[in-house]
């Protein structure tokens, strides 16, 4: 909550905060505020432009795509499937990257030797192939593209964490735990974790961004979320035959997405000044 | 620094090996090469004679040995698709992402430092935050998005630039903007950054006390103390750059390597995959190891170990 206040304080924060509330407010209540059934075909209303537009349809305020479905609707439905993406890959890939950063960097030696090999390996893979792949083998399913999503975020979560784990561990307060007869899982979990969860919640930020564009391109390839389900990369794959005349199709879920990953970046940027004391004295 | 770079290289070389393992049996769990060649109709036996002359019908661990011998001899395999060896696919594709990567990368540059070096020298101007807002949104907008709008105002309805396709600077213009835009925003906060902590040095101080002009002091003593940042992070966009072209290339049919690769994976022509997935990852490490000893010709202070 005091985390919270102090966000308010800073402008850019606050207005990525009203982003981010405002994402969560529409996913959750979407059967509510959807003026439509984003399901529901009309092939008599398929590609009326928006309300503004000659042609355009005051029940249908952002136009209907090439079935006749509702743009607007579809993409308060997709909101949907972004933030689970997000919140997930997050999850997935932070978990694992935390838990390898902490090992590496505390254990040093070997286990840091290979921690680091695998991080440059994945820092080398064109991230986008790694997830294509990975979805190719698995198959198209929403918890797929999750699980490639978290397969390629992991790496940055590892790799900051273990840099501030080794400043850490040398410190006198760990020295004094270890010297009072405090195990490693103690020390890693309970004294240095909480230390770096600071970073931890701004590259749950990036990531997150990353995430949700990242979901938006694979399904535009068509190996992302199956099509049948509504979300801003399916709806600009679905137009694109028809994009390049009707750029309602494709501007509207883009400006969908580009808006999201705005609010959860500068949420993440008023976080990073408010974490970091250096910056903070200055604010 | 010669033992540095061996052992880097040594290091690479390592990464290369797991990064061929990992995708080989990733790959391995994948469809079936035999049946792709074969088609749908094809009997079981057809499939087993395939299976036999690609050595898929042995264990997979002596697959990878097979495949990594021929690798070392800088044999990829034959494309499933296109019957021809797979290292010619890609060489073929080579010259296309070079021409993209660089224009895009001279793009970023010429546009993200200059501006980023007068949001640091106006700070807290209107110039500074319009610097700043570009920064921002240029990190939240998606590439391929931003691909698709380029290509609806300037190729369809101005009408200035082809929306697709390869051969001419005009068929560059777009793609390489879309690429240069998506580096843009890093390296531009990175320069402001970093010109903002040199511009309140000591050193500078002194410099313009003694009344050195201030175009010397901002472009000899405070641009080459605030490149090492720039060069490290220029260095390492170039491997976000080579993820970023594979994303351009496929929305602006630009034959290159990236769209060979995407297109690849969803083909299943796995032989091409490999090849061009171990092309990319060694693009991107020579580049990171790059970046790392032009740091050190520029900083004197920097030792290696």
């Amino acid at each position: 909550m005091i985390l919270l206040k102090r966000l308010l304080k800073y402008k850019s924060g606050s207005i990525g905060l009203l982003i981010v509330i405002l994402l969560l407010g529409t996913a959750l209540l979407a059967p509510l505020i959807a003026p439509h059934d984003p399901y529901q075909q009309s092939l008599r209303k398929r590609l009326t432009p928006p309300s503004w537009m000659p042609g355009g349809d005051p029940d249908y305020f952002l136009g209907t795509d090439l079935i006749g479905r509702d743009i607007l609707s579809r993409i308060i439905y997709g909101a949907r499937v972004s933030l689970m993406v997000g919140v997930c890959t997050v999850a997935l890939a932070g978990c694992f990257g935390v838990l390898l950063g902490l090992l590496g960097g505390y254990y040093g030696g070997k286990i840091d030797y290979w921690v680091i090999t695998l991080i440059n390996m994945m820092w080398s893979f064109p991230f986008i192939l790694l997830a294509l792949v990975i979805v190719v083998v698995l198959g198209t399913s929403l918890v797929n593209v999750i699980i490639a999503l978290a397969a390629t975020s992991w790496v940055s979560f590892a790799r900051i964490i273990r840099g501030e784990v080794m400043a850490i561990k040398a410190r006198e307060f760990i020295q004094a735990e270890r010297a009072l007869g405090a195990g490693d899982l103690r020390i890693m979990f309970r004294l240095i974790l909480p230390n770096v969860s600071s970073s931890m919640f701004v590259l749950a930020t990036i990531e997150f961004v990353r995430a949700i564009i990242r979901e938006s391109f694979m399904s535009f390839l068509g190996v992302g979320v199956p099509p049948t389900v509504p979300s801003w990369g399916g709806m600009l794959a679905e137009s694109r035959a028809f994009m390049l005349v009707m750029w309602w199709l494709a501007a509207f879920p883009g400006l969908a997405i580009f808006f999201s990953a705005l609010g959860v970046n500068l949420m993440g940027d008023g976080l990073r000044d408010l974490l970091d004391p250096r910056i903070r004295s200055k604010a | 620094m010669r033992t540095y770079i061996i052992k880097r290289l040594l290091n690479a070389l390592l990464t290369l090996f797991l990064i061929t393992l990992l995708t080989f049996f990733f790959l391995a769990l994948a469809k079936d090469p035999a049946r792709m060649m074969a088609g749908p109709e094809a009997s079981e036996e057809d499939l087993m004679g395939i299976r036999r002359e690609l050595g898929l019908d042995r264990p997979v661990h002596l697959q990878y040995l097979m495949w990594l011998g021929r690798v070392v001899q800088g044999d990829f395999g034959r494309s499933y698709v296109g019957k021809t060896a797979a290292i010619n696919m890609v060489a073929e594709r080579l010259p296309a992402t070079l021409w993209l990567t660089v224009t895009a990368m001279g793009i970023a540059l010429v546009l993200s430092i200059p501006l980023g070096m007068i949001a640091a020298v106006r700070r807290g101007s209107l110039v500074d935050a319009l610097v700043s807002a570009l920064g921002v949104s240029g990190q939240a907008m998606p590439l391929f998005w931003f691909g698709i709008m380029l290509i609806i105002v300037f190729g369809v309805n101005l009408r200035l630039f082809p929306v697709s396709g390869y051969g001419t600077p005009a068929h560059l213009v777009l793609p390489a903007v879309t690429l240069g835009v998506y580096t843009m925003p890093v390296i531009m906060r990175l320069t402001r950054s970093s010109f903002l902590d040199v511009l309140s040095q000591d050193y500078i101080r002194t410099a313009k006390a003694k009344g050195v002009p201030r175009h010397l002091v901002l472009f000899k003593h405070a641009l080459r103390n605030a490149a090492l940042p720039i060069v490290l992070m220029v260095g390492m966009q170039l491997g976000v750059l080579v993820g970023g072209a594979v994303v351009t290339e496929t929305v602006f049919s630009w034959p290159g390597i990236g769209r060979l690769a995407v297109d690849s994976v969803v083909t299943g022509d796995f032989p091409v995959v490999q090849a061009t997935v171990m092309l990319l990852a060694a693009a991107i490490m020579l580049m990171n190891l790059v970046a790392d000893i032009v740091v050190a010709f520029i900083d004197p202070r920097i030792h290696f170990h």
